[in-house]
């Protein structure tokens, strides 16, 4: 019975990863770069929400949607002022820049909202009795959100003309522009959708337990375990990801201590990378040439 | 002793890192590092035996400590650190100007040419990767001798940030660019420790320390990207577009 119980477990909180790690799978397949402040958004959102819930006294499914549009915005501005100018100069150089993106928003962010071990404004979560298991309903809606942004994101990357030019543009930039997509327009757009991807996994994660300015740091290297199992560039393949490490994760604290938790996910990305570092899905590209 | 057995160890760990992981594209180089501090500071952490856990090991014994007069000790191992400086800058500048160090620069201009002559990327890669270590071995040995504890929290990726940073903004690839940027990075640290600010601001003002930094980073890349002495920009023979790449890659 506990198996089941931290299985479930397990797919709460792959269903999260799965949030967070949507919005930077699309940018490094679209952009083509690691975009390590991807997390910052995620605490951007995060704290919105606390903002607006806690601070203003707002109630929480009001303050988390305004924390997602601020996610997003903020996302557009970012990739505006700092990624587009220097989409040129190599993963490498966008990969530096995305952390010097990281340093300024990670120093807004806990310099507004000071240190400290934070929390929602919320009732205790009441558990729902399915049989073999329990189930929180705050845990439920993160199930829930989570598979509405899969579908959302399936739906826009297939039958939507926006969806078109990413993946247009993630084919062929200048093949793309020469037929007529506005590159820079589909850019903004794309942004705006990550940072919303990363505003609704702020208010995720804070619905999961208490955040501190910190949590960042540790959310960038979950989403890039993510990643590097899914294949980078893979969309889809974050979703397997994503639930297998949730679960393997949780799951893993029934034989280990506790403690390892996250090491878990360092040690399958090290796996990962030895064995097969293309990931799930993703194309062989990480082995080099020489 | 101590010292030696520490940078061996430092080797060692990067040997064992480095086998499976030089063959990556760089990404994911950075990537297999990463996660690899990651386990090793959780197994530290978590494995009391090992170093007591998040406490870490202290009483330390700084060198020499008996001989000289506790009052003056900081100074002196000011001066002991900037000899430190440049006993291993002279080493690295003789490796630079070495054949080694020569084929490291062909290797990094154009692999593919290097190894048309015989000179593989991957053993130099790694030979460049080990060097690298034992350095950042014996960086270690003289902080904790000089903090005289040894705690993992301290060693986080923030290290690595920092010299990130630092190397970017004096110039990658070069030496001069290193210390450069490290005398920079932390020159500006210093004096924006020295802005007087209210104690209960104090916690607030920390973390906005970062932005200057951040901003640096971002501007010298899209300025500068190599740096105030970084190498100058060079068009790599096999056909790669992208020079700003070129030099900051590697």
């Amino acid at each position: 019975m506990n198996e089941i119980q931290t299985l479930v477990f397990g797919l709460v909180t792959g269903s999260y990863l799965i949030v967070a790690t949507l919005g930077f799978a699309l940018v490094s397949r679209v952009d083509k770069f690691l975009n390590i402040a991807h997390a910052e958004l995620i605490s951007v959102g995060a704290f919105t929400a606390y903002a607006l819930n806690v601070r203003a006294g707002w109630p929480l499914p009001l303050a988390g949607t305004a924390a997602i549009v601020v996610a997003a915005l903020v996302a557009a501005a970012v990739s505006r002022l700092i990624f587009w100018p220097v989409r040129h100069a190599g993963a490498v150089a966008l990969l530096i820049t995305s952390v010097g993106a990281t340093y300024v928003l990670h120093g807004t962010v806990a310099s507004y909202i000071g240190p400290g071990v934070y929390s929602y404004r919320l009732g205790a979560q009441r558990l729902l009795d399915v049989g073999l298991f329990h189930i929180g309903v705050y845990d439920l809606a993160i199930v829930g959100l989570a598979a509405i942004a899969v579908l959302g994101v399936h739906l826009m990357l297939t039958r939507t003309s926006i969806g078109l030019q990413w993946r247009a543009l993630a084919s062929d930039e200048s093949l793309a522009s020469g037929r007529g997509i506005d590159a820079r327009g589909s850019s903004t757009r794309l942004w705006l959708l990550v940072g919303a991807l990363a505003g609704l996994a702020g208010v995720l994660l804070g619905l999961q337990g208490t955040i501190t300015s910190d949590i960042s740091f540790e959310q960038i290297l979950l989403i890039l375990s993510v990643s590097i199992l899914a294949g980078l560039g893979s969309i889809y393949g974050v979703v397997v990801a994503a639930l297998v490490l949730g679960v393997a994760m949780d799951m893993s604290t029934l034989v280990i201590p506790a403690g390892y938790r996250e090491a878990i996910a360092f040690g399958a990305v090290l796996l990962t990378l030895v064995l097969r570092p293309e990931g799930f899905s993703g194309p062989k590209v990480a082995r080099r040439e020489a | 002793m101590a010292a030696l057995l520490a940078i061996i160890a430092a080797v060692v760990f990067a040997y064992l890192v480095g086998r499976p992981a030089l063959r990556l594209q760089p990404e994911y180089l950075a990537l297999a590092t990463f996660a690899f501090a990651q386990v090793l500071q959780s197994v530290l952490v978590n494995v009391r035996a090992l170093a007591n856990g998040s406490l870490g090991l202290s009483s330390l014994e700084p060198p020499e400590a008996e001989k000289i007069p506790f009052a003056s000790y900081d100074l002196w191992f000011m001066v002991g650190a900037v000899v430190l400086l440049a006993v291993v800058y002279a080493l690295v500048s003789r490796l630079t100007r070495s054949p080694f160090g020569a084929t490291l620069r062909a290797v990094r201009d154009d692999e593919l040419a290097a190894a048309a002559v015989g000179k593989a990327g991957g053993r130099f890669r790694t030979r460049s990767f080990l060097v690298g270590s034992a350095i950042a071995g014996v960086a270690g040995v003289a902080y904790a001798s000089y903090t005289t504890v040894a705690t993992p929290g301290e060693f986080s990726a923030d290290v690595t940030f920092t010299a990130f940073i630092a190397l970017v903004i004096g110039g990658v690839g070069s030496n001069v660019g290193a210390v450069l940027g490290a005398t920079i990075f932390f020159g500006i640290e210093a004096l924006l420790k020295l802005i007087p600010i209210s104690s209960n601001t104090v916690q607030y003002v920390e973390s906005a320390r970062l932005i200057p930094f951040g901003l640096a980073l971002v501007l010298v890349i899209r300025f500068a990207p190599q740096g105030l002495a970084g190498v100058r920009l060079r068009r790599a023979t096999t056909g790669r577009r992208d020079a700003g790449a070129e030099a900051v890659s590697r």
